[in-house]
C-alpha cells in the first residue's frame, strides 16, 4: 500500500519551495497535490485569502502556472469570464481553476458561485476549507464548526450554529461533479482532481485543509488531524454526480469518537460534555444520512 | 516555459516576468529540524539471529527475492530451514500485532529460502568464496548441526578451506536426527547440504573426534578448530529400572527413527519429560504407530518448557498428557512392562517439587522414552573443556560463540545448552566472525560510522530496487562496510541502545487493517518497517513545502534551505525514523 502511494505518485512538483505559507500549512499541501494533476495546463484564479500570499505577492510566484488574483467575492465570476475568453480565442483545452478559501466560498462569494454553478459554466472550483478567515487572523466563517472559537466568536461564546452544508448547496445546483477530499488522503484527492478535470461543466471540490495556527494545535499534526476528521466522520470523503448520485470514498472501519478529533485543538477548548455529545449526535446523523443517500442513489461512474 | 506552445495563450514571457520563490530561503524560519535516526525493530531484537527482518521483508515487498536473499544471508544462510522449524520469536514481538495481526515473518522467510534453493547455481570455477581474505587457511569444524553448518557457510564466503567432522554417518545434527521430519522435511536439509558441498565445504561423516582422530591432532592439522558438538548428552532420571531394555532416551529414540534404525513403534508408549524432545518424541511415537502414548510431566501444561506450537501438534496427533506426575519406578522382568508414577502438588518452574505419596498409580508400558534434559557434549569430548569454557567466559563473555584458547572455539548448543536452531546458526555466524579475526585477516578498512545524527536519509540500509541485480552482492556488501567496521557479508550491529522502537513512534494509520495474506509479497508489505527506513516516501508525500527530495539512488534528503520545521514528516513516517530536534545553528 505504501509502495503504491509513492509508485503512482506524480513526482514532478509544480509548486515551488520558498513559498510564504506557515510551517505545516494544510492549504499549501492541498495545492501541492492539485497542481501535480493540473500541471501547467491550467489558469488558477485566486481571490483574497491565504493563498493570495502563498502564490506569491508581486513579483513572486510559487506556482509554475498562470495565476490570476481577483477580488474576494468575485472568484467564480472571474473564472467563468476567463474560460469564456479562452474559448473566444479558440483555446478549449486550458482548464480554469478557482482556488478559494472557505470565506470566499461559503460566505462572500456565494452568490457568484451559485450563479456560475446554475449556469453550469465550464469551471473547476476548488474550495480549500480551513474553517475560518485565516489570512486576516481567524474570524469565524459559515464553514466554522459548531463550538469553535475564533476572534469573532471568542470564549465563552463559541460558534453556536453548525457548519454550513456546502456540499448540499452545490448538489442542489445539480452540477455534474462535486467531491470532498482531504490532505490526509492525497491519492484520493488527486484521483478526484483527475476526475474533475475530465468532466465538462461546473465542478466543485471541497478540500479539508487544517490550519494549525487558527485551530490552536501543534503544527506537526496537520495531516493527523485531517485524517482524524475523516476517521471520526466529521468530514467524510465522498463524491456526488449530477447533484443526486452519491458515492462514499472511504468507510472508516471503527467508530472513533469525535472526542479524539476535538482534543488537542484549542478552538474547541470551550466545549463541555453536553456540547460534545450534541456534536457527536450531529456527526452520526450526517453520516447516517450520507450512507442512506449513497445506498439509494448508486454512483454510476464515467470510468 | 513551454506553456504557450499549444494554445498560443498566454504569450511567452508571462511567467518569466515574475520571480520564482525558491530564492526565498524559508529554512531560516526553522527552529526544530527533522533528524533521521534508525532504531531497532522489536522483531530483530527478539530474533536469536538478530535478523534484519524489516530489510529483507522490504525487498520481498518490492518483489525482489534475489535482493531479499542477499540481505537474508548476511544474517541467516538457511532461511528454508528456519522458515520450517523456527519458533518465530520475531512474530511474538511484532508491532503489527497491536494493529491487526503479526506479520507472518517465518512464512516469508521460508519463501526466500525456497527461492534460494530453486535458484542456486554452482560457480563452475570452484571459486565460490566471494572474498579471498582467508584463502589458504584451513578450519576444522566438529559437529554438523546448524551451528557448524552456519560457520562453514560464512567461512567459505571468505575463502577458507572448511572441513566438517561428524561422528554420525549423516550430516545435519539435530536437523537430521532430532527435529521430527513432519516439521522439517528432510529434502530441505538435503538441498541445504548439497549447496554447502557445492560451495566447497568438505564433509567427513562417520568421523568422531576423540575416537578416529583426537582433538590435539586436529589442532595440529588445521589453522583453527570450532567445536559445535551440540548438547545431546541425555540426563538420567535416577529411578529404579532405568537400565531395563525397552527404556530409551528421547534423542536416541528420535535418532533411531530418523536414521531408519527403528522402523516403527507399537504398543503402549510412556514418555517422561516436558521439553521439546519429550513432546516431539511422544508425537513421533504416536505418528509412527504406537497404540497409545502418555506423556508424564511433573508440572502443569503452562509450565512445560516445550514450545506451545509443539505441544499443540502433539495434542492434535493424539498424545495423552498426564500433568503433575513423576516416575517413581520402572518395573519389568527382562524388559520394561509397566511404570509406577506419583502425582505432585501444583508448582511453578524453579520451585521445589512436592510429591504426594498417597497418589501412586501404574501404567502399562512397552516402551519408555526418557527425556530428562540434555547437556553439552563438550565434557564428553574432553573433561577439561568445561573448565576452559568457564575461564574464557569470565574473560570475555560469549555472544554466540566463545574463543576457548588460541584458535579453539565453541558455539551452538555445546556452549549454550539446548537452545534453538536460530540460536545455533547465530553462534556459527559469530564463530566465523571470531575465526576471521583470529586467523589474522584485516578488519574492514572503512572507519566506524559516527554515532552522530544527520538530516539525510542517504544512510538507509537498503540499496534502491533499481540497482538490485544478480551481481549486486558485492555492491551490497560495500554498503555495510560504510555503516560499521564489519566484514562484507557480516551482519551490521544493532542500532544504538538495545531497546526496541515503541509502537507509539509508528503511524499505523497508514496501513489498512488486514490480517495475514496468502501471497508472500503482500504479506511482506504488511511490515511496518519499524525503526527502519524503507524508502516508502511518506515524508516526501506529506511535506507542504516541498522540502524533501528523492535522490536518484532512492534515498530521501531534507532540503534544509527550505524546511520550515513543521514536523509533519516526523509524525507521519510510518517507520518512526524521523524526530524533530534542536540542532545547533538551525534557526534560533
Ligand atoms: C527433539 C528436538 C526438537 C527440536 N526442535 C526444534 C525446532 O523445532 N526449532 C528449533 O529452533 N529448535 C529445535 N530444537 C533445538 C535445535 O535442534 C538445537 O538447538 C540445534 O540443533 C543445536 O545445533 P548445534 O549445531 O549446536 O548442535 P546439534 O544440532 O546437536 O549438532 C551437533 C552435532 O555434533 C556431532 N558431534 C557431537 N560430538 C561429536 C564428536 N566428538 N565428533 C564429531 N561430531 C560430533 C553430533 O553428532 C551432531 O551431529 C530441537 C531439539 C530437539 C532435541
Ligand atoms: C471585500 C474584502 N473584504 C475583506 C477582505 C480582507 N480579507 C482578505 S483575505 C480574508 C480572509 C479570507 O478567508 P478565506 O476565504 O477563508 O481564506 P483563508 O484566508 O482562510 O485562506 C479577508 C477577510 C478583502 N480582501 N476583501
Ligand atoms: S529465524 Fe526465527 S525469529 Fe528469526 S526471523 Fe526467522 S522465524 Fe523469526
Ligand atoms: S511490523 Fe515488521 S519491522 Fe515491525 S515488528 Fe513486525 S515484522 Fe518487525
Ligand atoms: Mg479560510
Amino acid at each position: 500500500m505504501l509502495q503504491t502511494l509513492l509508485g503512482d505518485f506524480p513526482r514532478r512538483e509544480y509548486m515551488l519551495n520558498g513559498h510564504n505559507a506557515c510551517a505545516g500549512c494544510g492549504p499549501a499541501l492541498a495545492v501541492r497535490y492539485l497542481v501535480k494533476v493540473s500541471r501547467q495546463e491550467a489558469v488558477i484564479v485566486i481571490p483574497a485569502s491565504c493563498w493570495s500570499i502563498i502564490a506569491g505577492v508581486e513579483p513572486f510566484r510559487s506556482l509554475e502556472t498562470v495565476v490570476l488574483h481577483c477580488p474576494f467575492p468575485a472568484a467564480a465570476s472571474v473564472g467563468a469570464g476567463i474560460k469564456k475568453g479562452l474559448e473566444a480565442v479558440g483555446d478549449t483545452r486550458t482548464q480554469v481553476i478557482v482556488l478559494a478559501g472557505d470565506g470566499a466560498t461559503f460566505d462572500i462569494g456565494m452568490q457568484g458561485l451559485s450563479g456560475v454553478a446554475e449556469r453550469n459554466e465550464d469551471l473547476l472550483y476548488v474550495c480549500y476549507d480551513n474553517e475560518a478567515y485565516m489570512n486576516t487572523g481567524t474570524q469565524r466563517s459559515s464553514a466554522s464548526p459548531y463550538g469553535s472559537l475564533s476572534t469573532t466568536t471568542p470564549a465563552p461564546r463559541a460558534k453556536s450554529s453548525p457548519k454550513k452544508e456546502i456540499m448540499k448547496i452545490m448538489a442542489a445546483h445539480r452540477i455534474p461533479y462535486a467531491a470532498t477530499a482531504s490532505v490526509a488522503y492525497p491519492a484520493d484527492l488527486m484521483a478526484k482532481m483527475q476526475r474533475a478535470m475530465q468532466v465538462k461543466g461546473f465542478r466543485f471540490l471541497h478540500i479539508f485543509t487544517p490550519c494549525m495556527q487558527g485551530w490552536g494545535s501543534p503544527v506537526e499534526f496537520t495531516v493527523r488531524l485531517a485524517r482524524l476528521a475523516v476517521l471520526t466522520r466529521i468530514f467524510p470523503l465522498y463524491e456526488v454526480a449530477d447533484g443526486a448520485r452519491y458515492r462514499i470514498s472511504s468507510f472508516p472501519e471503527e467508530h472513533i469518537p469525535i472526542e479524539e478529533y476535538l482534543q488537542g485543538q484549542k478552538r474547541f477548548a470551550g466545549l463541555d460534555e453536553s456540547q460534545k455529545a450534541l456534536l457527536q449526535k450531529e456527526v452520526d446523523r450526517n453520516w447516517a444520512a450520507l450512507c442512506r443517500q449513497a445506498d439509494h442513489s448508486p454512483f454510476i461512474s464515467d470510468d | 516555459m513551454q506553456f504557450s506552445s499549444k494554445s498560443g495563450w498566454p504569450r511567452p514571457g508571462v511567467l518569466q516576468e515574475t520571480v520564482p520563490t525558491p530564492m526565498n530561503k524559508t529554512g531560516s524560519w526553522r527552529f526544530l529540524t527533522p533528524v533521521f535516526q534508525e532504531s531497532n525493530a522489536p522483531c530483530r531484537l527478539a530474533c536469536p539471529l538478530e535478523s534484519g527482518i524489516p530489510h529483507w521483508l522490504n525487498k520481498v515487498r518490492q518483489g525482489d527475492l534475489q535482493g531479499a536473499w542477499q540481505v537474508m544471508q548476511v544474517y541467516n544462510p538457511f532461511p528454508a530451514i528456519t522458515g520450517q522449524v523456527c519458533y518465530r520469536f520475531c512474530e511474538e514481538k511484532c508491532h503489527r500485532a497491536s494493529w491487526d495481526e503479526a506479520v507472518a515473518v517465518r512464512e516469508v522467510e521460508k519463501a526466500v529460502g525456497l527461492w534460494r534453493h530453486k535458484n542456486y547455481r554452482t560457480d563452475k570455477t570452484g571459486q565460490n568464496g566471494r572474498l579471498k581474505e582467508l584463502a589458504g587457511k584451513k578450519v576444522a569444524i566438529v559437529g554438523s548441526g546448524p551451528a557448524g553448518l552456519s560457520c562453514a557457510y560464512y567461512l567459505r564466503q571468505s575463502g577458507a578451506a572448511v572441513t566438517i567432522f561428524e561422528k554420525l554417518p549423516l550430516a545435519g545434527g539435530l536437523l537430521a536426527t532430532g527435529i521430527p521430519d513432519y516439521r522439517l522435511p528432510r529434502d530441505i536439509l538435503a538441498k541445504e547440504l548439497k549447496i554447502l558441498e557445492a560451495e566447497g565445504v568438505n564433509f567427513r561423516t562417520g568421523r568422531e573426534v576423540g575416537q578416529e582422530i583426537s582433538l590435539p591432532e586436529l589442532q595440529a592439522q588445521f589453522d583453527a578448530v570450532l567445536l559445535a558438538v551440540g548438547a545431546q548428552q541425555s540426563r538420567r532420571l535416577q529411578v529404579k529400572g532405568e537400565k531395563l531394555p525397552g527404556v530409551s532416551g528421547a534423542l536416541e529414540f528420535l535418532g533411531d527413527l530418523h536414521t531408519g534404525r527403528r522402523k516403527a513403534v507399537a504398543g503402549q508408549v510412556v514418555v517422561a519429560g516436558g521439553g521439546n524432545a519429550a513432546v516431539d518424541a511422544a508425537c513421533m511415537a504416536k505418528l509412527r504407530g504406537a497404540r497409545e502414548v502418555s506423556l508424564l510431566y511433573r508440572r502443569s501444561r503452562e509450565e512445560m518448557p516445550a514450545h506451545p506450537e509443539e505441544i499443540e501438534a502433539a495434542a492434535a496427533a493424539g498424545v495423552n498428557f498426564v500433568f503433575e506426575t513423576v516416575l517413581q519406578e520402572i518395573c519389568g522382568e527382562a524388559r520394561v512392562e509397566k511404570v509406577c508414577a506419583l502425582h505432585t502438588a501444583p508448582s511453578r518452574r524453579g520451585e521445589p517439587l512436592q510429591v504426594l505419596p498417597e497418589t501412586a498409580f501404574e501404567l502399562q508400558c512397552d516402551l519408555l522414552i526418557v527425556a530428562a534434559g540434555q547437556e553439552s557434549n563438550l565434557p564428553a569430548l574432553d573433561p577439561a573443556l568445561q573448565n576452559a569454557v568457564q575461564q574464557a567466559n569470565k574473560k570475555n563473555p560469549a555472544r554466540g560463540s566463545l574463543n576457548l584458547e588460541n584458535k579453539l572455539f565453541a558455539a551452538g548448543d555445546a556452549l549454550t545448552g539446548p537452545a534453538s536452531v536460530a540460536a545455533a546458526i547465530f553462534g556459527g555466524r559469530q564463530a566465523a566472525l571470531q575465526l576471521r579475526q583470529a586467523l589474522g585477516e584485516q578488519p574492514g578498512t572503512a572507519a566506524p560510522e559516527p554515532s552522530g545524527r544527520t538530516s539525510g536519509f542517504n544512510r538507509g540500509l537498503l540499496p534502491p530496487a533499481e540497482t538490485a541485480t544478480p551481481d549486486s552482492a558485492a555492491a551490497f556488501s560495500e554498503q555495510f562496510k560504510t555503516r560499521a567496521a564489519v566484514y562484507p557479508g557480516i551482519a551490521p550491529p544493532l542500532q544504538g541502545p538495545q531497546e526496541a522502537i515503541g509502537y507509539d513512534n509508528l503511524n499505523a494509520f497508514l496501513y489498512p487493517k488486514q490480517g495475514r495474506q496468502v501471497a508472500t509479497q503482500q504479506e511482506a508489505g504488511r511490515c511496518f518497517s519499524c525503526g527502519t527506513c524503507s524508502r516508502c516516501g511518506v515524508c516526501w508525500v506529506f511535506c507542504p513545502e516541498p522540502a524533501i527530495k528523492q535522490e536518484p539512488d532512492g534515498s530521501f534528503q531534507i532540503l534544509l534551505d527550505y524546511c520550515k520545521g513543521c514536523g509533519i514528516c516526523a509524525v507521519e513516517c510510518p517507520a518512526g525514523v524521523l524526530s524533530m530536534e534542536e540542532v545547533p545553528g538551525h534557526g534560533t
